[in-house]
């Protein structure tokens, strides 16, 4: 993180006036005080800002690529009281919205709402309330049901509310730590349907989230003043080694058959940890 | 209160008026919401990032990465009402530190530009970074944002 802290010189003008006593003529007299402190510039690291995409498009881009419904393996809604710490609940705030949009794909109603309900739960615990009621999501969602194209730029609006008050709020931090959430749900539920039947497209979605977890280590370290966050980057560097042989310039980078498992062990440790399971 | 008084009393007035700072209106709901109207109807939001500046006697710069994945369509939107003039922005393909990187995309005011918002739609989808600069400035003080945001479309 670049900052860069100067110290100013302070300049203080102050006027003085000088009366003679019981004399005709009056002098005046301008003194200029200055104080002045040194200038000193701490040079840090440049920082580079990271933006991390919506898990909506993540999510959207492994539907096309073949994800496909497995009933009960997402979060289920009820382990949302479970989540007392600040550092739970943001994490499976992610991992809701992920499972959310996996149902509103795959035209699971029901599901959806039942998520919905479940995020507007866990928005109340982190005092993000009014994203949700300012927009009637629920009513709006019932409204579409079957309209997968409608549903996702609902999602899309949400996510656009959610980004703008967390900027008004100065908590862009959370907005990692929500998309580290929704990311490793998104890829448990990738590898998880790879399990069931081997996909290279899917395979091919998963190999290219390489980029993805560079940025979003390094955005929530920039963020990460206090150190609360360590073990959860050190599980993510974790999956670092996996990608090994990723280079942005590498268009066709794939992951082979062994280094797909490998992930899907890792994610599901990973998530076991943050869902509790 | 004797005339001592008052002048320093007037004094100390002008010494805080004039370190007030002086800014541009860097209202980023309003800057944000006229980028969302460029989106519809064929993309839908995806993220966004604000970045704030002050003028000051040196050079600055900032650089913002940005992933896109491979296949896929982006519509990539800048906001710059609220920043100083004299700016520039650009896109490559590569961080600044790497060496060979591409020009995508650039702006550049010189005080004479007309238009706040500028569009981006990348040919080939692969990351980017956006690089940001002012310039130095003899004026202090001054501080505005430039807001960008980026639409998808699924091929």
């Amino acid at each position: 993180m670049y900052k860069k802290s100067i110290k100013i010189a302070t300049i203080i003008a102050a006027s003085s006036l000088i009366y003679a006593c019981g004399g005709d003529q009056k002098e005046t007299t301008n003194e200029e005080v200055v104080i002045t402190e040194e200038v000193v510039i701490e040079e840090e690291t440049e920082q580079i800002d990271y933006v991390l995409p919506s898990p909506l498009q993540i999510a959207e881009l492994f539907k096309r690529a073949g994800l496909t419904y497995i009933g009960d393996v997402t979060n289920s809604p009820e382990s949302v009281d479970n989540y007392n710490t600040k550092y739970d609940q943001k994490l499976n705030y992610g991992v809701y919205s992920a499972d959310m949009a996996y149902c509103i794909m795959n035209n699971q109603t029901q599901e959806s709402i039942d998520y919905l309900a479940t995020l507007s739960k866990l928005s109340e615990k982190l005092w993000m309330t009014d994203i949700m009621g300012s927009m009637g999501l629920t009513d709006r969602l019932e409204a579409n049901v079957g309209n997968e194209d409608s549903l996702t730029y609902i999602m899309a609006d949400l996510q656009m509310q959610m980004d703008d008050y967390l900027d008004e709020n100065g908590m862009g931090y959370t907005g990692s730590i929500i998309f580290a959430g929704a990311w490793i749900e998104t890829l448990y539920l990738g590898t998880k349907v790879n399990e069931n039947e081997k996909n290279e497209k899917l395979i091919g979605r998963l190999s290219e989230q390489a980029v993805i977890l560079e940025s979003l280590i390094a955005s929530i370290k920039q963020h990460d003043t206090e150190n609360e966050y360590a073990e959860l980057i050190t599980d993510l560097e974790g999956l670092n080694t996996t990608f090994t042989g990723y280079a942005e310039s590498e268009e066709d980078f794939m992951l082979n058959d062994e280094a797909v498992k490998t992930l899907g062990e890792q994610i599901k440790t990973l998530r076991a940890k943050i869902v509790g399971a | 209160m004797n005339r001592f008084g008052i002048y320093i009393a007037l004094a100390t007035v002008l010494v805080f008026s004039t370190a007030t700072k002086e800014k541009t209106d860097c209202d980023v709901k309003i800057l944000k919401n006229e980028l969302t109207k460029e989106l519809r109807p064929d993309f839908k939001y995806d993220s966004s990032n604000i970045s704030k500046f002050i003028l000051s006697s040196e050079a600055q710069e900032k650089e913002v990465k940005i992933p896109l994945f491979s296949g896929e369509s982006y519509k990539m939107l800048f906001n710059t009402a609220a920043l100083p003039s004299n700016f520039e922005i650009k896109i490559f393909d590569k961080p600044k530190t790497a060496k060979n990187r591409k020009l995508l995309f650039s702006v550049i005011d010189n005080g004479e530009l007309n238009d706040n918002v500028f569009t981006f739609e990348p040919k080939k989808a692969q990351p980017m970074y956006i690089n940001y600069a002012l310039p130095a400035s003899n004026e202090s003080d001054i501080y505005g944002c430039v807001v960008f945001l980026m639409g998808y479309k699924i091929n």
